[in-house]
């Protein structure tokens, strides 16, 4: 048996390897808290849908959707008066002989005109009634939630991933 | 300055070797002394000593971790200061003073065999540390080559300080086992 005492370990412990104890060396970073990662994530992928959709949670119209309604709204104006005025023509020749149209002609194509244009929807009204009616029918899109709450869904989702 | 440029100094015998390494390493030195000697005053003529070890082992040594040879240095320095200084507390008589003239004339039998056997556990502790999942290994070489006391080890890597209690006292285990393998009486 070999006989040895906690000195002379001491002193042997110089035996061990220099990259050994230059690899001790390095301090270990400080963890952080899964709860504090998943409460950071979650603000950021809040942040990250606010800043991507920001009308969606100022409860204005973004100026797009603002000039897309009002293309659409032109055109269908723009549709309702030719097809007065089309009328007018077919019915002229039987009234007025001349294939001028009469004040009374105009006045009703005024009017007409103002009607169609009223009886039109406007375009986020078409919308909530498509999306009462058939529930959600994009397929992106989650039933029973606003746009910003399904914003906030994805962002959470991807960050998860 | 780069570890391998202060290698290049010394290799050209250049004193400015000796400050550069002092700049860059004085205070770690001073550290790994001070834990063993726990004297500023010691520890600062320890490291003193270690320059010029430095100076007198480069070359031929070339160190690859500059940092941990001279840690190597200071350590060994160190702990032939500890031991001096508690031998010179316990006899301060003429006896000690005759038998150490003495030993100069004469081998030691016992200084001998503790010679081969510091040999042979240097290089078991060595393969031993390298079996050691890294934290385990790490802690190992914190406390019993650096002589860090729990808490510093707990600070450096984030433990709780009776985590790494548990973790050395699972290692030194490990090591009684290791030792009596190979032969030593436990």
């Amino acid at each position: 048996m070999k006989q040895a005492d906690a000195k002379t370990l001491y002193a042997a412990m110089d035996g061990i390897g220099e990259d050994l104890l230059e690899r001790s060396e390095k301090k270990k970073k400080k963890r952080i808290n899964r709860g504090v990662i998943a409460a950071l994530s979650m603000a950021a992928a809040a942040l990250i849908a606010i800043a991507a959709y920001p009308h969606l949670f100022s409860g204005r119209a973004s100026s797009a959707d603002v000039a897309h309604e009002t293309a659409i709204r032109e055109n269908a104006a723009k549709q309702a008066s030719a097809d007065v005025a089309g009328s007018a023509q077919d019915e002229a020749p039987q009234e007025t002989g001349g294939g001028v149209l009469t004040e009374s002609a105009a006045q009703e194509e005024e009017a007409a005109e103002e009607e169609t244009l009223y009886a039109l929807p406007l375009v986020s009204e078409q919308a909530d009634q498509e999306a009462a009616t058939h529930g959600a029918s994009d397929d992106a899109t989650l039933p029973g939630l606003s746009c910003g709450a399904q914003a906030i869904l994805i962002g959470i989702t991807s960050f998860g991933q | 300055m780069e570890d391998a440029r202060i290698i290049e100094l010394y290799f050209a015998r250049n004193e400015s070797a000796i400050q550069c390494t002092i700049e860059k390493y004085g205070a770690y030195c001073l550290a790994v002394a001070r834990r063993i000697l726990n004297s500023a005053e010691d520890a600062e003529e320890c490291t003193s000593d270690t320059w010029m070890q430095a100076w007198q082992a480069i070359p031929p040594a070339k160190p690859v971790f500059l940092r941990a040879f001279l840690a190597k240095i200071t350590r060994n320095l160190a702990i032939n200061r500890f031991h001096a200084a508690r031998a010179q507390k316990r006899g301060s008589g003429e006896t000690d003073l005759v038998l150490e003239e003495l030993s100069e004339v004469i081998g030691d039998a016992k200084s001998v065999e503790d010679e081969v056997i510091t040999r042979e556990l240097r290089s078991i502790l060595d393969a031993f540390v390298r079996t050691l999942p890294e934290r385990e290994g790490n802690l190992f070489i914190r406390r019993y080559f650096f002589t860090e006391s729990v808490k510093e080890i707990a600070k450096r890597y984030g433990l709780k300080e009776g985590n790494v209690s548990v973790i050395l006292n699972r290692t030194r285990g490990k090591l009684k086992d290791v030792l009596k393998d190979a032969g030593y009486a436990v």
